[in-house]
């Protein structure tokens, strides 16, 4: 009986950790991989032939449509500044300058189904004379540039910059993208 | 317990080598991919433009609101596809996407080319095929070599105005994605 107990504990350990790490990595593991921009992270190679195996695998698990890297690149937040899980239901303030661009766009939606409630884009927006800009994520309206929370529960932004070759120089880690800052719960 | 330690030690190898292997396999075996929610909606050698009201769609292929979308699946094995038609003068981009997500060719309207596109996709062998040939290509068409057969060509296109948008859907659908024509 005690011979037997081994290759339990083998298999046991190896289709826990294979089958669980790959779990975590394609549901949960989107942080492990990706690049940081401040809030932001994200996969600048996703579109291109040198993307990586944990990038093309959650590609392919969340079946979203492709974007080439000459075409543009995503990122996501979904905290704050302060390290807090944005909520529908606070207002936050997106402000700052974006690397260049051709358009971008950011989309408020639900992070587990992926529902989007609002958007803003860079064709529409009002900006400050130095090219900033100030967009207001919260379920009250806001003067100027604003997009409704709905006042929903947790809260992911998808920032969109199309037609950008920011992320393809030496040196591109030191980009700084728009803060997301908490402004009232 | 140093017995114990090993077989534990071999399990968590073993429990890595599982890992990798999923996570290498996941792209050729996912059945909620692009490519697979994609086959049911494009229709066979033409560009079809996605409907922005169908959430579901919307939701699993993460499409951006903002833009217009124009897809075409084809499969190189029946032959060349050329990708032809005019776009509005608004922002645009064109992307071949492999079945895996990799992207092997994408430009958009800032590269110079105009509004108008002409792209030919070869596989490797039509790509010797069309050397060999000699053929004279004409002027602004782009060959692009792609390393596997099954691809999608997506067209991402920015309405500055909502009331754009049945304008733009119309002229995406417009764009011919056939395995006839003249380069």
């Amino acid at each position: 009986m005690k011979q037997l107990i081994y290759p339990i504990v083998l298999v046991i350990t190896a289709l826990g950790v294979g089958f669980g790490l790959s779990y975590y990595s394609l549901e949960q593991g989107r942080e492990l991989t990706a690049t940081h921009y401040g809030v932001w992270s994200g996969w600048p190679e996703l579109g291109t032939a040198q993307i990586d195996p944990y990038a093309r695998a959650h590609l392919a698990r969340q079946g979203m449509l492709p974007l080439g890297k000459g075409e543009g690149v995503r990122f996501f937040a979904q905290r704050d500044t302060n390290g807090d899980t944005l909520s529908g239901r606070c207002e936050y303030s997106v402000r700052g300058h974006m690397p260049n661009h051709a358009l971008w766009t950011i989309q408020v939606r639900d992070p587990g189904t992926n529902q989007v409630f609002g958007h803003a884009e860079s064709g529409q927006m009002q900006f400050s004379s130095d090219g900033a800009f100030d967009l207001a994520i919260a379920p009250k309206v806001k003067p100027g540039n604003w997009v409704n929370t709905d006042r929903l529960g947790r809260i992911e932004l998808l920032l969109t910059l199309y037609d950008t070759n920011a992320f393809t120089n030496l040196g591109s880690e030191e980009i700084e993208l728009p803060q997301v800052q908490l402004e009232a719960c | 317990m140093a017995r114990f330690a090993l077989w534990l030690l071999a399990g968590l190898i073993l429990g890595g080598i599982i890992h990798l292997s999923v996570i290498l396999l996941v792209p050729s075996f996912a059945e909620r991919d692009a490519w697979s929610r994609l086959a049911g909606i494009a229709p066979d050698q033409a560009f079809v433009a996605l409907d922005p009201d169908d959430n579901e769609l919307g939701r699993a292929l993460q499409l951006d609101p903002a833009l217009n979308y124009g897809i075409c699946q084809f499969d190189l094995a029946r032959g060349p596809i050329f990708i032809d038609g005019n776009l509005p003068h608004s922002f645009w981009s064109v992307a071949i996407a492999a079945r895996d997500g990799r992207v092997i060719y994408s430009t958009t309207s800032r590269a110079g080319s105009g509004d108008n596109i002409k792209i030919g996709v070869f596989n490797p062998v039509q790509s010797r095929l069309l050397a060999e040939e000699g053929l004279e290509i004409g002027q602004g068409f782009l060959i692009v070599n792609a390393p596997t057969d099954q691809l999608t060509a997506i067209i991402r296109l920015w309405p500055e105005h909502d009331a754009l948008k049945t304008r733009y859907d119309e002229a995406l659908s417009q764009i011919s994605c056939t395995h006839d024509a003249a380069i």
